[in-house]
């Protein structure tokens, strides 16, 4: 095992990793539940966090990677109680159906909102276009997303 | 049979657009699926499957395995007794299917052979598909795990194989099953109505056949659980599941324990789509692992074993033959299904039977139908149940040759269509009765009127085509399990006057729940913000079969209006000594209890609840319990029919219209617009349901165009979701949605079902769309460019 120093979700964090352990598995071990498992291949999008600024895959990434990084997960965007306004329209727009991709597509939200701000309907459909959805065909996710953007984007 | 007291109430949660009641868990992650479950001393479990499709069982060393530190118990076949044998359909005190219901001097008789268990948990004496479990380990962690498997010594001797249906007809053929000597699983056949008569005095017959591919519900969840003993011999299970109930009756029978002391804990479920309804050999080997390790137990399958080894869709190859008046009035339909049913029985006749009983014997109301539907062994892996039960296959068929039948005859698929549509009141060959809701008439003209058929008819633009398709389909099934299609619910008013609904109901992420509390704010007049939904554990007060068979809405909101009737007689009984009033001048609305005669006189609920618990003087509560099963009937054994009105009381019927176009150059098909009219009765939350036909959208879009599991010689080629393509955000075309709403007479405020329904329309649409592009008819799912292309040229 081996000490990887991170921030995750504001606060200095030491997580103990194997050197072939991925970043998601090791989240997942220290109560970062949200980061989900839908495969192991960065095929389906439900573990994606963001490090520094961006949207990434965690399940593709050694966790060792992630030293000296700055993470943040879904349980991130709801500290102090009150949750993100991204988080509210997918409440708002009925955008969880079983909720099992939610956390990764809330990831992949906020990095489109904070980082294509004026993205049309069809770039928004691209930038989702790693992360998978069973229940929902998209259409309200799109519009949860889209309507982050045009409330101001997040928080 | 229960009457649900039919009172006005004013709909104000009813009908509107609320967030679901689950839905701040599943956008903080707080939602805690059975991956996320973590118990002190928690092992890992891991499955060994068989490389093979078909091979003898020589031997099953373990010893290294067991020597390996870390590992806490290894299992194989021989561990588990033969009594652990198991099948969906074995229970016949808990279930009756098909041929037990019509059993005895049926003219169903000898329509199948009588239900057998053929699947062991873990495999003894041989294997027979790539992927079929052969031993398990529980170890500390999951490398630990992995490194124990790999030291399993099995000795095989490979048997010839069958994987194709062809072949495992053939006399000689390899035998699946070795008691099975023509492979043959299950046969089905029968007649409803004089069906020699009706092709007598049909004017024309057509014959054509289609065929349909496996394909994967692929839960973003796979499947797993956690089990665990206690000294006393009782297992708690977690497994997000569809029938906790009902798989709990199968896993008693299995492990041959009481069901009491079996709890079976699911509250979170990651997808479902048919794919866990009923019980799976991983349940009981992780229930067998946590036993014999004597500690908690996680056995979460992977990505690869999902697709290799659990559900799936069944490949049928459907002929279709139609006698019709020179009218286009449908006189006769027979459908005849060859199954590819893989090495296991699953819910295989079920499926056929729906098939047979739904869209063959029931769209358009032939007038006598002829079945006959061979569901074959083969040495590949099991499909059972997906959201649609057979109806996709058969509607595809049926729905293709409607065109194809149409053009042959020059008649006008809307009009040919609208001709044969079910009408309210119509009683099909087999006895199934339309509701006073059915309104596929108001379907097909909406669904007409918003692709804007007809100008566009009139305006053709090369390579583009629309088709059009229908479908009929259950709310509820009696007969799946024993004789009952019911839920029950217990509701509690706390003592804050907030209202707890302990409900049977499953939520799959429908919003279930939701529309639960939606009914129970109306009935009892309370506010929806003060429902509080209490589920997915059999510990709880309430019983119901699953969430399956598009029941959910029906069933559950019935028992959930009765508990609330009941519920209000006790608030009034209080609130009329609090008032000094007759109750029978009191109403609710809003939590607070008033006078009907002077409004002004009122006492909240809350009041009234602190009165019930802490004031009254005497033993009192606010809890009353709501039991509902519908009206439906069983199949009468005498006649093989369904007394009036079958085995759903509220059928449910669409239209769905598609506009594509198709790039002659490389065949690709691309949607440009799906419309779907639906009749569902009252919407109860127009969100929740847009969701469901949306969603059922991206599967029926998956089973026309892309998906397939390619399963080659009996190996299941796809691995992960970088090989089985489902659609993603840019891929999915514009779907309007249209409800019409006829409210059903039955209905919780005139609800019908919708989940499985809006998927089975989707793809023949689409490849009646696919054949006016390119003026060639593809009689094969899916529609792939090669296909296309092919059919060009």
């Amino acid at each position: 095992m081996m000490d990887v120093e991170s921030t995750i979700n504001g606060f200095k964090t030491i997580l103990k990793a194997e050197p072939y352990e991925n970043l998601r598995d090791v989240l997942r071990r220290n109560g970062f539940t949200s980061v989900k498992k839908g495969c192991d291949v960065g095929g389906c999008g439900a573990c994606t966090v963001i490090v520094d600024d961006k949207a990434v895959y965690s399940c593709c990434l050694l966790a060792g990677w992630a030293d000296g990084r700055s993470i943040t997960t879904l349980e991130g965007l709801a500290a102090g109680g009150s949750i993100d306004l991204i988080q509210k329209k997918f409440i708002e727009k009925g955008a969880a159906q079983c909720g099992f991709c939610t956390p990764g597509f809330i990831m992949m939200g906020k990095y489109i909102v904070e980082h294509k701000k004026n993205a049309s309907e069809t770039e928004v459909r691209k930038a989702l276009a790693g992360n998978l959805c069973r229940c929902t065909g998209y259409a309200k996710i799109v519009e949860a997303v889209m309507a982050t953007m045009q409330e101001g984007g997040s928080k | 049979m229960s009457q649900v007291a039919v009172e006005k109430v004013t709909e104000v949660a009813v009908g509107k657009r609320l967030p679901k009641i689950d839905a701040r868990a599943k956008v903080t992650g707080e939602a805690e699926y059975g991956l996320d479950i973590h118990l002190p001393g928690q092992l890992v479990g891991k499955i060994l499957r068989s490389p093979f499709q078909h091979a003898r069982i020589l031997k099953v060393n373990t010893a290294k395995a067991r020597a390996l530190p870390g590992v806490r118990a290894v299992i194989t076949g021989e561990d588990i007794p033969v009594r652990y044998t198991f099948n969906f359909a074995e229970f016949e005190d808990g279930r009756t299917t098909p041929p037990e219901a019509a059993g005895g001097e049926s003219a169903l008789r000898g329509l199948m052979p009588p239900p057998r268990a053929d699947k062991h948990p873990l495999a003894r004496g041989k294997v027979r598909f790539v992927g079929d479990e052969i031993a398990a380990v529980a170890a500390v962690d999951e490398d630990t795990a992995i490194r124990a498997l790999s030291l399993i010594e099995v000795e095989y001797d490979p048997l010839p194989a069958v994987t194709e249906i062809d072949e495992a007809l053939k006399p000689k053929a390899p035998l699946v099953h070795d008691e099975i000597k023509d492979n043959l699983a299950a046969h089905l056949h029968g007649t409803w109505g004089d069906f020699d008569g009706a092709l007598k005095e049909s004017d024309h017959v057509f014959e054509d056949s289609f065929s349909t591919q496996h394909q994967h519900q692929a839960c973003m969840e796979t499947h797993g659980c956690i089990c665990k003993w206690d000294s006393e011999g009782n297992l708690t299970m977690w497994a997000g599941v569809q029938t906790p109930h009902t798989i709990r009756l199968e896993l008693s029978k299995v492990l041959d324990m009481p069901e009491s002391k079996i709890r079976l804990i699911s509250k979170y479920v990651g997808g479902a789509f048919g794919s866990k309804n009923e019980l799976e050999p991983f349940m009981i080997i992780c229930s067998q692992l946590a036993r014999a390790s004597r500690a908690p137990v996680s056995l979460i399958l992977s990505r690869e074993e999902e697709f290799m080894a659990t559900g799936c869709r069944h490949p049928y190859r459907v002929t279709v033959r139609t006698g019709l008046k020179k009218t286009g009035e449908i006189m006769a339909r027979e459908v005849k299904i060859l199954v590819d049913k893989g090495a296991y029985m699953c819910q295989g006749a079920a499926v056929a039977f729906f098939a047979i009983c739904y869209p063959s014997a029931s769209l358009y109301k032939p007038k006598a139908v002829r079945f006959d539907a061979k569901i074959i062994y083969t040495n590949k892996q099991p499909p059972s149940a997906y959201r649609g039960f057979g109806n996709p296959q058969a509607s595809f068929a049926i729905e293709s040759q409607m065109d194809m039948i149409a053009e042959r005859l020059g008649l006008d698929p809307v009009k040919f269509r609208l001709l044969n549509a079910n009408r309210p009141g119509d009683i099909t060959a087999h006895g199934f009765k339309m509701p006073q809701s059915t309104a596929l008439t108001e379907c097909i003209e909406r669904a007409v009127d918003a692709i804007g058929w007809y100008e566009k008819k009139q305006h053709p633009i090369p390579n583009r085509g629309l088709g059009l398709a229908c479908l009929i389909h259950s709310t509820g099934e009696r007969g799946a399990y024993g004789n009952i299609e019911g839920s029950s619910c217990t509701l509690k008013v706390n003592d804050d006057g907030s209202v707890t609904i302990f409900a049977g109901t499953q939520d799959l992420g429908t919003g279930a729940w939701t529309v639960l509390a939606q009914i129970c704010a109306d009935s009892l007049g309370v506010k929806f913000e003060e429902i509080r939904v209490v589920a997915g554990d059999t510990d709880l007060p309430a019983f119901d079969l699953g969430a399956y068979a598009s029941r959910s809405t029906f069933t559950g909101g019935n028992a959930v209006r009765i508990a609330a009737s009941k519920m209000k007689e006790d608030i009034f009984s209080l609130a009329s000594e609090l008032l000094h009033l007759p109750a029978s001048d009191l109403d609710i609305s809003s939590s607070v209890v008033y006078s009907k005669s002077r409004p002004e006189t009122k006492v909240t609920l809350r009041e009234v609840a602190k009165y019930a618990y802490y004031g009254a003087g005497k033993p009192k509560n606010l809890i009353t319990v709501g039991v509902y099963d519908t009206p439906s009937t069983l199949i009468d054994p005498r006649t093989g029919m369904w007394k009036e009105p079958g085995p759903s009381i509220a059928y449910t019927f669409a239209c769905h219209a598609a506009e594509v176009e198709v790039n002659p150059e490389t065949g690709r098909v691309k949607v440009i617009n799906l419309v779907a009219a639906h009749d569902v009765g009252k919407v109860i939350n127009p969100t929740t349901a847009e969701g469901q036909i949306e969603g059922a959208a991206l599967h029926g879009l998956g089973l026309a165009l892309w998906e397939d599991m390619r399963i080659e010689k009996g190996v299941t080629l796809v691995k992960d979701f970088r090989d089985y393509f489902i659609l993603r955000a840019p891929d999915m075309p514009p779907v309007k949605v249209i409800f019409v709403e006829k409210n059903d007479p039955n209905g919780p405020f005139g609800a019908k079902g919708i989940a499985e329904a809006a998927l089975v329309p989707v793809a023949p649409a689409i490849a009646n769309a696919v054949a006016d592009a390119i003026k060639a008819r593809v009689t094969s799912l899916p529609l792939t460019p090669e296909k296309v292309l092919n059919t060009l040229k």
